[in-house]
């Protein structure tokens, strides 16, 4: 259909140069012969009257009602033909006529050509610098991309060189990834040095001694190594990008009670309750297995910092642009030195258990992230810290 | 993008798009109405003149041969060339190409350049003009000159209200320039919409006008259905008129609705944006020097005057049209008002006062000599006699005009005449050997009658000179003055004969005053005044008398209508078995004429009421628009703290600058311009002055002021009305 | 990778004694998918930067350079193309086509190209922002949240290079302001979005990778925070 409408186009066009060609041809030429008319009637007029002056006044009669006269019946012609002339002897002896018509036609068949040629040209031009472009950039070199006119080219330029800069970003991603990679794997390192000096130490200490002194030790620092391994693993999927959500639909209800239920033993341990109240259900677009792993992880750390017989509390509210959670404790809330830092990596704050390993808060925010959500902490006017989780709807 | 933006644009701003397609209607309708009565009174007078001189362009008084008359009519561009009696009429396909094709003509028949009489007042109207000619008569140019400045302030009123309701708009194509809309966009789109608001009311106000016209026309044959003498007007249309209205309020329009593309086109997209009038730079100046007129006004007026100085100073180009479609309406008010009393002064001038006195009723003869009045030995029965028996017949004059010359010598002049220069500085030729004299030929009785006037015996041998000349050098043509002609000496007159020869005629005597009689006389001839008896013996040689004879007939003092009406009758009663007769009489002639005049000053007063519509018009728009700009700038001088009395002084000053300025300036062009008319008729400034249209020009005035103070007023109800902060604080409104 | 590089930029105002240098010689360059924020005290030339970034307005001096074109050399008509195509621009106060429905008016740079929005893509930015009910109604019947969201819909709709905004938030509420700085977040991420974000709030632009600081019409500090 389209390249229909183009061909027509094209048609269409040529059509228009070549009328215009010759209407200009035409007006010329009507011009010229109505100069050539006017000359000859003079030159014969002349000619008659010096040889009759009165058929001067008949011939100017003539004339005269010549030019008054409306309709064409009478041509006229056969009077001449009866002498054996012929229209075209009057029509100039250089040919000057046919040389006219066909420049003008040379000139309309030529300037469709350098039309058609020059949009040749400019396409291939056009085609030219991209291939140079994408060359350039394929190569790894920046490419520059001007524009020059407001075409269907210049629209597949843009979206050449924004599909461009969408691989070349992804490319970037790579490497920086690779790059965190390394880092995490140092800090790792740096993580499994302490329980491992440790356990080191003690068995150091328990062959020189003979005695097993030092085992609860050792076995305290092997659950925190396999706790870490855990975690680590855990990090290491969701840094490869390997973190395979599988988004349905949860309802926010049933997943804080979920968690809730899940965290009964430290509940119970610390004398802390959850309340989870009934609000109007709202549904999540998430994958169920981590998201829960998240929220108990914020659960978990106000649990923590909850003091016996205090309460953690929870609720949620839906709007067009997100599902807003909160979960709040009534503990003494995050130190000021803390609050910027508290989704990092291995940061241990001030108030931080003695096995915390750091990694709760941030796995949480990397879950809720790779999900269209933020997560906010924040001190609670009344007193206690409060996790927001704002998760928004799905935009990929 | 003109479909999405400017469809639900328009449907929710209707109040601009209704206020554009009413600008547009009344201007198209308004230049349409203008141009087509223009045309039809163009017609109009071509035709009158058609009719009342005939529709020749050129004659020839000369006597042509058939050959010839064929050569005339072989030429390209005559369409016709008749014979009546000794001249040749000839008539042009293209009345504007006279000048040049007769010049071809007299060339090539070796015509004598003083044989060829050029039809002036019709050709006129073609604007054809003699080439060389140093004084071309203006009229018609006059016309077409305030047409075209009629159709300017037109195109102002539309200009206007697209401006009006552009600029708001110059933030929201900043918008779209911001995010990616070329000029070129925004031009077609502009563009587009200009075209389909304006395309039916455009088309709708020609064809109103037009209707307009054809009314117009109507009432004015119905109004002067009675108007003897006058043919009926007839509704004309061309095609030109259509192109010129339409083509003006078309072009107007596309060119009016670039406002903010050009706007744009002088700004960064930010600045349109931010709704910034002319760029920063433009803005900061105004800070800078401050103009003599600002600082005066906060001088006189406080800090009031000077922000309305200021105000006024900063928004001079927003200004501008309005200043120029204001000077323009008043200008063209009061240079019409003007030219019509001069023209109507003039008119009654040369005609109607002088000669209100002079004659009751007039009668005509046709073809019929005066002796035919008068049959030699049958005096009684004649019927000059019996016209004087008629009851109410006061007095009565019957004659007969003849065009006759006499020899001259420089010497027979008067001294008074001599110490001018004499005959041939005052009439302006070169030989004054032969000179014109007009002879009135009157019944015996009556030259008795005369001659007992005058003092002159009382004697049927001889005639009596009318021995005055006006003295041209020393008064106007207004204002007469005359100077005696000849030396009182008593010595006979040299009249010349049809074939060359002379004749003597004695002088009776020498009169300063002419009888009492409707004529005017020429200005450079002896007249004379002859006997019938005298004239008897003459006539035979003499060449240049009248078909026609004249009776004037005085009715009793204080004649009223119906008597006069009475004698007309009685005398055409008498005379109509014999002869051919037209009669008029002085009352019904006034009264027609004072009809006719105020007819036409009912036409001209709707003109100029006409112009001052669309001058006020034009001030309203502008003026309500300027307030509507500056709705900000108001709200910040309230959010500092001037109290509403403040800000009613401030309008107040601004209104008084806004409609006096213009009123000064359009005085100082039309006083001087009218002043310049007044010297070239030739007429005193006092009589001007008496008649001069001073109320209707204050009253214009007045309204002038009034439209302004109108529009301040319902724009600062408005704008005190409204809520000020809003303006403040949101810049997205729009 | 460069996306941006700014040399010499310098921006004067006025002339004679009103002459106002407001930028002073800017030498910047933006990497793809940064969120860079722009913070200085009003009048410390941010704003002009980003609009001259943005190509609404022209620096007096200096060259921008994007994909090796200078922006500040182009045409008017150019220079609409490149706003049309390669960025989206946000203001504070929203600037929306009052008489445009919502839909409109995000879908107007791509009806500028006589382009129709990918039905889908526009979808989901339309989800993302929360204005699926909103589409037929007028920008003034929306509040000023809204309205903004609506303004980063139409500077998303041409998937540009590179979002500009001016205070986004500044005539917004605070609990508006932290949705709008959220989706700008998400788009960031999401998208790898190149934003550059003018803010005069100090904990706003903390939340960028990178801080620029103006003061005076030059660069005074710039860090990258993650």
């Amino acid at each position: 259909m389209k390249k229909k409408r183009r061909k027509a186009v094209y048609i269409f066009s040529a059509l228009a140069a070549l009328l215009a060609a010759a209407a200009v041809t035409a007006a010329l030429l009507g011009g010229w012969f109505a100069q050539r008319q006017f000359e000859l009637l003079g030159r014969v007029f002349r000619t008659v009257e010096e040889q009759s002056p009165r058929a001067g006044q008949a011939l100017l009669d003539a004339l005269k009602e010549e030019k008054e006269r409306e309709t064409d019946e009478d041509s006229g012609a056969e009077y001449l033909q009866a002498y054996g002339y012929r229209a075209r002897d009057f029509l100039g002896t250089d040919g000057r006529v046919y040389g006219a018509a066909g420049a003008g036609f040379l000139a309309a068949v030529l300037l469709f050509l350098f039309a058609f040629l020059g949009m040749r040209r400019r396409q291939e031009r056009q085609i030219q610098g991209l291939l140079a472009y994408l060359e350039k950039e394929g190569t790894g070199q920046q490419g520059s991309l001007t524009e020059e006119r407001e075409d269907a080219f210049s629209l597949l330029r843009d979206e050449i060189a924004k599909t461009v800069a969408a691989l070349e970003q992804t490319r970037d991603r790579a490497r920086r990834d690779r790059d965190s990679f390394a880092a995490s794997l140092a800090d790792m390192a740096h993580q499994m040095k302490t329980p491992v000096t440790a356990i080191s130490l003690a068995a150091q200490r328990m062959r020189e001694r003979g005695t097993l002194e030092g085992l609860p030790a050792v076995e305290r620092q092997t659950a925190r190594l396999v706790h870490l391994e855990e975690t680590l693993l855990l990090m290491s999927r969701m840094d490869a990008g390997a973190l395979s959500l599988h988004r349905e639909e949860t309802d926010v209800y049933s997943l804080l009670e979920l968690s809730a239920e899940n965290l009964e033993d430290i509940c119970r341990q610390r004398q802390v309750r959850i309340r989870v109240p009934l609000l109007p259900a709202a549904a999540l677009q998430v994958d169920r297995e981590w998201t829960l792993e998240a929220v108990m992880n914020l659960m978990k750390n106000c649990l923590e910092h909850s003091t016996a017989g205090g309460e953690v509390s929870c609720d949620w509210e839906e709007n067009p642009l997100y599902i807003r959670i909160r979960i709040w404790d009534q503990g003494e809330g995050f130190s000021e030195k803390d609050l910027p830092h508290l989704f990092e990596r291995f940061y241990r704050g001030e108030r931080a258990g003695r096995d915390s390993t750091g990694l709760g808060l941030f796995l949480a925010r990397e879950i809720l992230e790779a999900q269209d959500g933020v997560l906010e902490a924040y001190n609670r006017p009344g007193g206690g810290a409060c996790f927001e989780i704002r998760m928004y709807r799905y935009c990929h | 993008m003109w479909k999405t933006y400017s469809i639900s644009y328009l449907r929710q701003n209707r109040t601009a798009g209704i206020s554009i397609m009413a600008a547009a209607l009344g201007a198209a309708f308004f230049l349409s109405l203008l141009c087509s009565l223009f045309y039809n009174f163009w017609v109009y007078d071509v035709e009158s003149i058609r009719q009342d001189e005939g529709s020749w362009h050129v004659r020839v008084e000369a006597s042509l041969d058939r050959e010839e008359l064929e050569l005339i009519r072989d030429f390209a561009g005559v369409e016709s060339a008749e014979v009546s009696g000794e001249v040749t009429e000839i008539c042009f396909e293209d009345a504007r190409e006279t000048y040049r094709q007769m010049a071809l003509i007299w060339e090539k028949l070796e015509l004598d350049p003083e044989e060829v009489f050029y039809h002036e007042t019709l050709l006129s109207r073609y604007l054809a003009a003699a080439p060389g000619d140093p004084s071309p008569p203006l009229l018609l140019p006059f016309f077409i000159v305030v047409l075209a400045v009629l159709c300017v302030s037109l195109a102002l009123v539309i200009r206007t209200a697209f401006e009006i309701s552009m600029q708001a708009r110059v933030r929201q194509f900043g918008i779209f320039s911001s995010i990616g809309a070329s000029p070129g966009q925004i031009r077609r789109c502009l563009l587009q919409e200009a075209a389909a608001l304006c395309a039916l009311p455009v088309l709708g106000g020609m064809v109103l006008g037009g209707a307009g016209c054809a009314g117009v026309l109507a009432a004015v044959n119905r109004f002067a259905a009675d108007v003897p003498g006058r043919h009926r007007a007839i509704f004309h249309y061309h095609p030109a008129v259509f192109a010129v209205s339409f083509g003006a309020a078309a072009l107007t329009v596309l060119v009016a609705s670039q406002i903010p593309a050009g706007r744009l086109a002088r700004q960064t997209p930010l600045e349109a944006v931010r709704g910034q009038a002319d760029g920063m730079t433009g803005r900061r100046r105004r800070w800078k020097k401050k103009g003599l007129g600002c600082t005066l006004l906060g001088l006189l007026l406080g800090i009031e005057g000077e922000l309305a100085g200021n105000a006024l100073r900063t928004q001079k180009k927003a200004l501008r049209i309005s200043r120029i479609s204001l000077t323009l309406s008043f200008l063209g008010f009061t240079s019409m008002l003007s030219f019509f009393t001069l023209s109507g002064i003039s008119t009654r001038y040369t005609y109607f006062d002088r000669y209100q006195d002079a004659w009751d009723v007039m009668v005509t003869v046709r073809d019929t000599e005066l002796e035919a009045l008068e049959p030699e030995g049958a005096t009684e029965t004649g019927a000059a006699f019996q016209i004087k028996e008629i009851p109410g017949v006061r007095d009565s004059i019957c004659y007969q005009k003849a065009e006759e010359s006499i020899a001259w010598d420089e010497s027979r002049a008067s001294k008074e005449l001599r110490a001018l220069g004499g005959y041939s500085t005052l009439a302006d030729v070169e030989d004054a050997s032969r000179i014109p004299s007009q002879v009135l030929v009157m019944d015996d009785e009556c030259f008795l009658d005369y001659c007992r006037q005058t003092g002159a015996p009382e004697e049927l041998t001889g005639t009596i000179l009318l021995n005055r000349i006006w003295d041209s050098t020393g008064s106007s043509f207004r204002q007469r003055e005359y100077i005696p002609f000849v030396e009182q000496d008593g010595a006979p007159l040299t009249l010349y004969t049809e074939d060359g020869k002379t004749v003597q005629v004695p002088v009776l005597s020498y009169a300063e005053e002419a009888p009492l009689l409707r004529e005017e006389y020429e200005d450079y001839a002896l007249v004379q005044f002859m006997p019938l008896s005298l004239w008897k013996t003459l006539a035979d040689r003499m060449d240049g008398v009248e078909n026609d004879t004249y009776i004037r007939i005085l009715g009793p003092e204080e004649a009223d209508l119906e008597t006069l009406d009475e004698i007309e009758r009685e005398v055409e009663g008498l005379l109509e078995s014999s002869f051919r007769v037209e009669s008029e009489n002085r009352i019904e002639e006034r009264l027609t004429n004072d009809q006719m005049l105020l007819g036409a000053r009912l036409i001209l007063g709707a003109l100029c009421v006409l112009l001052g519509g669309i001058g006020l018009a034009g001030i309203f728009t502008n003026t309500f628009g300027f307030l509507r700009q500056r709705q900000r700038e108001f709200a910040r001088y309230l959010s500092v703290g001037m109290d509403p009395a403040g800000m009613k002084k401030l309008f107040c000053i601004e209104a008084a600058v806004i409609a006096g300025r213009p009123i000064l300036l359009g005085l100082l062009v039309t006083v001087p311009a009218t002043a310049l008319m007044v010297s070239a008729s030739q007429m005193e400034a006092d009589v001007f002055l008496a008649e001069a249209p001073f109320l209707p020009v204050a009253v214009y005035g007045l309204f002038i002021m009034l439209a302004v103070a109108l529009a301040y007023w319902l724009g600062a109800r408005r704008l005190l009305g409204s809520d000020l902060s809003e303006p403040l604080k949101d810049d997205t409104l729009s | 990778m460069e996306l941006l590089r700014c040399t010499g930029v310098k921006k004067v105002y006025g002339e004679g004694e009103n002459r106002v240098e407001a930028l002073r010689g800017i030498d910047l360059t933006l990497e793809r998918g940064e969120l860079v924020s722009v913070t200085g005290a009003s009048g410390s030339g941010k704003s002009t930067l980003l609009h001259i970034l943005g190509s609404v307005d022209r620096p007096t001096e200096g060259a921008v350079l994007v994909g090796g074109t200078d922006i500040s050399r182009l045409d008017p008509r150019q220079a609409a193309l490149y706003r049309r195509r390669r960025v989206g621009l946000i203001y504070q106060f929203y600037n929306l086509i009052p008489s445009l429905t919502v839909e409109k008016n995000m879908q107007m740079p791509l009806l500028l190209d006589r382009r129709k929005p990918d039905p889908d893509y526009f979808r989901r930015i339309v989800e993302s922002l929360g204005l699926e009910e909103k589409l037929q109604a007028l920008p003034s019947q929306l509040s000023g949240g809204q309205q903004q969201r609506v303004a980063v819909g139409r500077a998303l709709m041409s998937r540009p290079l590179l979002l500009l905004a001016d205070e986004p938030t500044g005539n917004l509420d605070r609990r508006n302001a932290r949705e709008l700085m959220d989706l700008l977040h998400l788009f960031h991420r999401n998208f790898r979005q190149t934003i550059l974000l003018v803010t005069h709030d100090e904990r706003l632009a903390l939340e960028a990778e990178r801080i620029i600081t103006l003061e005076d019409g030059r660069i005074v500090s710039d860090r990258k925070v993650r």
